[in-house]
């Protein structure tokens, strides 16, 4: 069919949200996935369901997806929507040369216009929201996700089943799980996070303390881990690191670079500890104690531990 | 023998942003640039390379502005030859037009087995040279590496995914994108500085590449950049009476509701 917006997503909740936004924008969407879809699924306005494989997410390669994408490509599509997961990412960037084509990726909005696609997305490590016009169509553009709620519409999606081929030259040998049973960072409603304000790795376990009373998971800038090595890759939070949005984030001799800014500039609530007042940490939080963590944060444990006994 | 060709670019140092505050907007103009971190991890994986297996180093930048600066950093990290490619018929470079130089400078200066950089730059983080150059060239596409082995013409890595680490293996010549945490990058030492100071940093014009500016404009403009709203309170809590403090903070995150 001809549809002038394409949405891909490897999940299919996000391909929801995608579908959403490409309706609000254009009359005839078409949506492919390599995820697992049951009978009688929901339709969310889209003309045509397109399932290929399906293919588990961690076996799925750049190379099939693209050329899956592009078969469904013709001259009347506009915009090539995908969900910027990292592997949607790839896709977006990868296809944009194959297309020979404008990309964006990691996107907050974008508007469909006559002849172009303009975006808006954060730029400069995170001190800056850019507008960029893409100006060759297809645009290519990568969303992330959360921006929404997808409405169902009443009838289901006429899905049309096919195969799917990978054409990597690259192999999969194994997928291991980043520290198994810890909650994940980016799930955890409460984050204790710890930077180089603190002075040695045995008072690692003062923190620990404050998050155990507090239910959180335990985080940490750049330093401490890239450097220091005190904590793990998978505990780092910032532009590289990981990005989290707890509704309460506590940071503990953090300096607030941008860098870490980026990685949880979605938080609710920010509490920031620091002796320095001019810290650029506390020029994005909520709750700024400036003092000293070693008598801040054992008070702070004393008090949270008195809350719960009493 | 590994050659590898690295993909450094100089970036706007974000941290020295200056905001309009009349209007909200972000200006890049006359900001000091750096070499951007990412790609300093991929010279750093390309020179450790090079120690184990021999070979050479070649490190490119596209674009003029602060081209010189960031290629004599990397000629006194350690390596072999700099190249920019620069044209005065072309201004600005977007990620498809930097990733067509970048594939015409592969096939111009190789043969080489690997070209490494960093998965994103600082300061526009577009992520997309890397998977465009694989594309140009029909190579395979190893992006968000944080480990990196090399044997035998074949490459393994560990990439860090959403869900896990997926480790994969792959054929040479291979294009890759490195993470932070792949290792921490070398300083110059002042031996390597004066080494460094005899090594030329040479020009590419497009024409040497058979490119035509034309063929490069950018398809992805910026039209403007606004700082972020920050909505933070901002309330200040003296810390000096650490009980009393920590009291203030409570009542407050109670009223917010998140404790």
């Amino acid at each position: 069919m001809m549809a002038s917006v394409v949405c891909y997503s490897e999940d299919v909740s996000r391909l929801a949200e995608l579908i959403t936004f490409a309706k609000a924008a254009s009359q005839s969407v078409l949506a492919i996935t390599t995820s697992i879809v049951q009978e009688g699924i929901a339709s969310f306005g889209e003309d045509e369901l397109i399932v290929a494989g399906p293919v588990e997410p961690q076996k799925l390669d750049v190379e099939g997806v693209c050329e899956l994408i592009k078969k469904h490509i013709s001259s009347d599509t506009k915009l090539v929507l995908l969900s910027a997961t990292k592997f949607g990412k790839e896709v977006a960037s990868r296809l944009g040369a194959k297309l020979d084509t404008a990309v964006s990726n990691d996107c907050k909005s974008f508007v469909l216009e006559q002849n172009s696609v303009k975006v808006v997305r954060m730029v400069l490590s995170g001190n800056g929201v850019s507008t960029e016009e893409l100006s060759k169509l297809p645009a290519i553009v990568s969303l992330q996700s959360g921006l929404l709620v997808p409405k169902p519409s009443e009838k289901s999606a006429n899905v049309i089943r096919v195969g799917y081929t990978a054409l990597s030259k690259s192999l999969t040998l194994e997928v291991k799980s980043k520290g198994g049973g810890v909650v994940k960072l980016e799930d955890a409603e409460k984050i204790v996070a710890v930077g180089r304000g603190v002075q040695k790795r045995e008072d690692l376990s003062m923190i620990e303390k404050l998050a155990a009373v507090l239910g959180a998971a335990v985080g940490c800038s750049r330093p401490l881990a890239a450097d220091l090595g005190w904590l793990s890759d998978d505990q780092w939070i910032g532009l590289s690191g990981k990005k989290v949005k707890p509704k309460l984030y506590i940071a503990i001799g953090i300096s607030g670079q941008v860098q870490h800014i980026a990685g949880m500039r979605d938080s609710k609530v920010v509490v920031a500890i620091n002796k320095d007042p001019n810290a650029p940490i506390f020029a994005n939080s909520d709750y700024c104690i400036v003092g000293d963590l070693y008598a801040i944060v054992p008070e702070l444990i004393k008090a949270l531990s008195e809350k719960e006994s009493g | 023998m590994v050659n590898t060709l690295v993909s450094v670019k100089s970036c706007v140092d974000v941290d020295s942003v200056k905001v309009d505050r009349a209007t909200g907007l972000v200006s890049v103009e006359g900001v000091p640039r750096k070499f951007n971190d990412f790609d300093k991890n991929a010279l750093e994986e390309a020179l450790r390379i090079k120690e184990k297996f021999g070979g050479k180093v070649v490190v490119v930048t596209v674009g003029q502005t602060g081209a010189r600066e960031v290629l004599k950093e990397a000629l006194s990290m350690g390596a072999d030859e700099a190249y920019y490619v620069a044209d005065p018929s072309l201004q600005e470079f977007d990620s498809r037009a930097v990733a067509i130089v970048l594939s015409r400078v592969f096939s111009k200066l190789g043969p080489f087995d690997l070209v490494l950089m960093g998965e994103g730059s600082v300061d526009h983080y577009s992520l997309q040279v890397g998977p465009r150059l694989a594309e140009l060239l029909n190579l395979p596409q190893l992006t968000y590496v944080r480990k990196l082995e090399l044997n035998a013409q074949e490459l393994t890595v560990e990439r860090d995914l959403e869900y896990g680490i997926q480790i994969v293996k792959s054929s040479l010549p291979a294009v890759v994108t490195v993470a932070q945490e792949i290792n921490q990058p070398r300083l110059p030492t002042l031996k390597s500085i004066l080494a460094a100071s005899k090594k030329e940093i040479k020009q590419l014009t497009l024409s040497e590449l058979n490119l035509k500016a034309d063929e490069l404009k950018p398809v992805v403009t910026t039209k403007e950049i606004r700082a972020p709203k920050s909505d933070r309170k901002r309330i200040v809590i003296d810390g000096s009476k650490p009980a009393e403090a920590v009291q203030t903070l409570l009542k407050y995150l109670k009223q917010e509701g998140v404790i």
